[in-house]
């Protein structure tokens, strides 16, 4: 594989890896650092993935590493204004909208780390139940039936 | 993907609320990336001849550091090579032209401009901007594609420059035009905005092409290593040490570049950091950073030598108050992963009918190659189990597994303050009790190795830059020593938020030395007192919300924003901006007396700057469709139209965080090098630095004379606000504390 693969595969998955790490960090400066540095990984080591298809779940293992680089080396930071100037809707959503999210956003917070990195990956990253499985380890059949689980309880817990 | 979630999983996605990324830092990362040996080949078959013929020299030089070893390679470096801040590498042997004048074309609401040009002996740098690309025109799902034709530069014999990684090939020396032929503006939608773009250009050599920075040989000198274990104060021999290979002199100090080793046989080393810690002759740590465009300097050579099992550094500081020679440490810290053989079988008894998501307590201490941890717990799930672990000393993971039965997989992790490990398995049917566990692979931090070498400079620096009589630079790089610096205290107010949890912020009211506080939300951001002081204007779980600071009462207002706002200084206008779910975002504008909705701005990206002091026109910023510039711009409330001011050409593309003195003579502003703040007059005539490479992460004006900026230290990051008078630069501690942040401060 060449340069060319890897720009056509970069563009197709770039916004999936940035929104699972602002979902992490939550500030543009922190993500767009550790957007490069997963990136730049990837380039560096672009020759020794032989198979495209495990790009994407290659890629996630490579910012995972690098969120847990990050995590170690320093306390996240809040500056002034870091946080604003997100796409978060308000004049077009209507309050029941905005209070529902809110209270979707509340459930997934109360649940166990795995549990949200499951949710992050599935729903940010938009990666298979087989691409999970191969970024968290475990069976696709486990995934899959994690997934469901955790969907069945959160709906329970908004009816 | 999207298409294929339910309605259910379509809302567990929007309640992210999740920005997207920016297209420009997208397009821009891409081009960055650096040129590793494994891509090399394809990256050369598409440059065109002449250019392949001046990077041989480049490639023979990588080889040649393979031979013969960076030093004395580099030696030959410095004969031709300069380094142009923001461009690189440049070959001194060819003189430098610009570019006669700017060139600009507009068409149908459309506007590029080529800014500057700067041609070297091997490379061909550009600087355009486009503005006003329509919303309609920008991808706004994944399945879109923008255009992704690259520009290029056509020379008058018909030759065809194609884009490189940093900008073009060279344009040869006779030739002083070209032609730079847009074939598409990058990722925009095909048919949205005008395609086809050709714009004429004429070079000049010129007195104004900027200066090359020298680059320097570094001779190899004895580097030491000190493990944890033992300290060894001799030369190490070569391959693990740390090694300079490549200094940069810069009008304020030096860029350094260097090697550290990922592995010493069959030992692997992690770093932990990222750029060497250096102190002084008088033991004093010196404030350092990565230069803003390291990803230029740090090619070449150094990208070669990371094939050998060598890690890259880079680094840059400033000389002032500093005495040679420099001692420069890096530490390494070694993973040992246990012989996976070494292994310990336990059986647990959890009893009859354990109930699911109870631990029951183990406590039995176990032991792998003389290391000793503990299992705490076992606690059930539905269709698996959890372990409780308590790891110890340099202990980092262990695993663990149930025998004879296969788990569909696992999870877990290990929380670094307690030393507790968590490991959940689960299974197709959960496994009855008793258990039989088998523990293994048990994995452990070995020795922290620190290499250090000394350095200094072989020929005196050139004398330091002199700072004008009107200069207003406050705050440079070197930290500030805080000891007898006056507190901020007497009479007024101040507002801080404080992150209690992630999602949580707290926006509190105190006096000046946060004494008697009143939390006034417990989700809110952006805050500001009223021009007299009265009120508070703060957001409230999205809404604005208005707190009487007398009479102790909180009124909800009915505008919702989800950003930063601005209040007039005659406290009637409101501008904020109004963010949409499609990502697009509008400023607005209403009056807190007679209500109403004026659209000030609906172009992409704008930022708001503030007030004019009259309270009777609004400024704001309009970027580039690359970030990189900003328009100013100038709306009338009482005419209600916009009009161009300047264009600010050296600020950050992450966070400008422009904002205007009350007096509204001043726009500051977070610079390109995202660390610096810089002052321009709102006319756009007068340009000073404020403050210099001095980690500058938020800034907020309090008086004409008084602005906050909140500088990022290198005590763990920690955030420091700082109340500076751009008059006289004394400066008063605001106060602070973990997680806080100063919104706003009020001083009768």
């Amino acid at each position: 594989m060449n340069k060319d693969d890897f720009s056509t595969l970069y563009r197709q998955h770039f916004d999936q890896v940035y929104r699972y790490l602002f979902s992490r960090l939550g500030n543009q400066q922190d993500v767009e650092d550790l957007c490069s540095q997963t990136f730049i990984q990837a380039y560096k080591s672009f020759a020794s993935l032989r198979d495209p298809a495990r790009f994407l779940p290659w890629v996630f293992k490579i910012s995972r590493n690098k969120l847990n680089d990050f995590w170690r080396r320093q306390k996240p930071i809040v500056a002034l204004d870091d946080e604003l100037g997100s796409g978060s809707p308000n004049l077009l959503h209507s309050t029941e909208e905005l209070e529902r999210h809110e209270r979707i956003a509340q459930l997934i917070r109360n649940l166990p780390e795995k549990d949200q990195e499951l949710i992050r990956l599935r729903y940010l990253g938009e990666l298979s139940f087989r691409e999970i499985s191969q970024v968290m380890g475990k069976s696709e059949g486990a995934t899959k039936k994690s997934l469901y689980r955790l969907l069945a309880q959160l709906q329970s817990r908004m009816e | 993907m999207s298409a294929q979630f339910n309605e259910f999983e379509k809302e567990i996605r929007e309640s992210f609320s999740l920005p997207r990324s920016r297209a420009e830092y997208k397009e821009q990362l891409l081009q960055n990336l650096p040129l590793e040996k494994s891509l090399r080949h394809n990256w050369l078959d598409h440059l065109q001849l002449g250019w392949k013929l001046s990077m041989a020299s480049l490639i023979m030089l990588a080889i040649a550091v393979f031979a013969v070893g960076p030093q004395r390679v580099l030696g030959q470096i410095q004969t031709w090579l300069g380094y142009v801040p923001n461009r690189g590498y440049v070959d001194l042997n060819s003189p430098m032209r610009v570019l006669r004048e700017p060139v600009k074309s507009t068409r149908e609401g459309v506007t590029v401009e080529v800014l500057s040009a700067l041609l070297t002996g091997n490379e061909t740098f550009m600087e355009y901007s486009v503005f006003g690309i329509p919303k309609e025109a920008i991808p706004n799902q994944e399945s879109m594609e923008g255009c992704q034709e690259r520009p290029f530069l056509r020379l008058p014999d018909g030759q065809i420059l194609e884009q490189t990684k940093n900008g073009y090939p060279a344009v040869p020396r006779e030739m002083n035009s070209a032609t730079l032929v847009i074939p598409c503006i990058t990722n925009t939608l095909p048919g949205k905005v005008p395609e086809h773009w050709e714009l004429p250009l004429q070079f000049v050599a010129s007195d104004k092409a900027p200066t090359s920075l020298p680059v320097v040989e570094e001779k190899p000198l004895p580097s030491t290593v000190e493990t944890t274990s033992q300290a060894i104060n001799a030369p190490v021999e070569r391959g693990f040490g740390i090694e300079i290979t490549r200094v940069i002199e810069t009008p304020n100090g030096y860029i350094l570049i260097g090697t550290v080793p990922t592995q010493n046989g069959d030992k692997l080393y992690q770093t932990f950091r990222h750029t060497p810690v250096i102190s002084d002759a008088t033991g004093k740590v010196i404030a350092t950073r990565m230069p803003v465009d390291s990803n230029l300097i740090n090619t070449d050579v150094l990208s070669a030598l990371n094939a050998q099992g060598l890690d890259a550094w880079i680094v840059e500081f400033d000389i002032r108050d500093l005495s040679f020679p420099l001692t420069i440490n890096y530490s390494l810290q070694q993973t040992i992963n246990f012989d996976p053989i070494q292994m310990v079988d336990l059986t647990v008894d959890l009893g009859g009918t354990p109930a699911l998501g109870e631990p029951v307590t183990v406590q039995k201490t176990l032991q792998i190659a003389g290391q000793k941890f503990t299992l705490l717990s076992v606690t059930p799930f539905a269709d698996g189990y959890s372990f409780t672990i308590q790891l110890e000393g340099k202990q980092t993971s262990v695993g663990v597994e149930i025998l004879g039965v296969q788990g569909l997989g696992a999870g877990g992790g290990l929380n670094p303050e307690s030393k507790v490990q968590s490991t959940s398995i689960q299974y197709e049917k959960r496994p009855e009790s008793p258990l039989n566990l088998r523990f293994s692979n048990l994995k452990v931090d070995g020795e922290l190795v620190t290499l250090s070498t000394s350095w200094q400079p072989q020929a005196a620096h050139a004398p330091l830059p002199v700072a004008s009589e009107d200069s207003k630079l406050c705050l440079n790089s070197t930290p500030l020593d805080t000891t007898g610096l006056e507190r901020l205290n007497g009479e007024g107010w101040l507002l801080t938020s404080y992150d209690a949890q992630p999602e949580k912020r707290f926006v509190i009211l105190s006096g000046l030395t946060l004494q008697d506080q009143t939390t006034l939300t417990e989700n809110g951001f952006w805050a500001e007192f009223s021009p007299d002081g009265k009120k508070v204007y703060y957001v409230d779980n999205g809404q604005l919300a208005i707190f009487d600071i007398a009479n102790q009462t909180t009124q909800q207002s009915d505008i919702f924003t989800q950003s930063r706002f601005e209040l007039s200084n005659d406290g009637i206008g409101l501008a904020f901006i109004s963010s949409w779910a499609d990502g697009s975002s509008e400023i607005d504008i209403t009056t807190l007396n007679a209500g109403g909705l004026y659209v000030v701005s609906k172009e992409i990206g704008a930022e708001l700057v503030g007030w004019a002091a009259d309270g009777k026109s609004l400024y704001y910023l309009v970027p580039s469709f690359s970030h990189d510039l900003w328009k100013v711009m100038h709306y009338d409330f009482t005419l209600h139209k916009s009009t161009e001011i300047f264009t600010i050409t050296d600020a950050t593309a992450k966070k400008i965080d422009a904002h205007i003195s009350p007096d509204s003579k001043w726009i500051a502003y977070r610079a390109r090098d995202n660390s610096s703040v810089r002052l321009i007059s709102t006319d756009g005539q007068n340009s000073q630095l404020l403050a210099e490479n001095a980690n500058v992460v938020a800034i907020q004006w309090v008086k004409a004379n008084l602005i906050i900026m909140t500088v990022k230290t290198s005590q763990a990051e920690k955030l420091k606000p700082l109340l500076v008078n751009i008059d006289d630069c004394t400066i008063r501690l605001v106060p602070e504390s973990a997680d806080m942040t100063i919104q706003d401060i009020y001083i009768p």
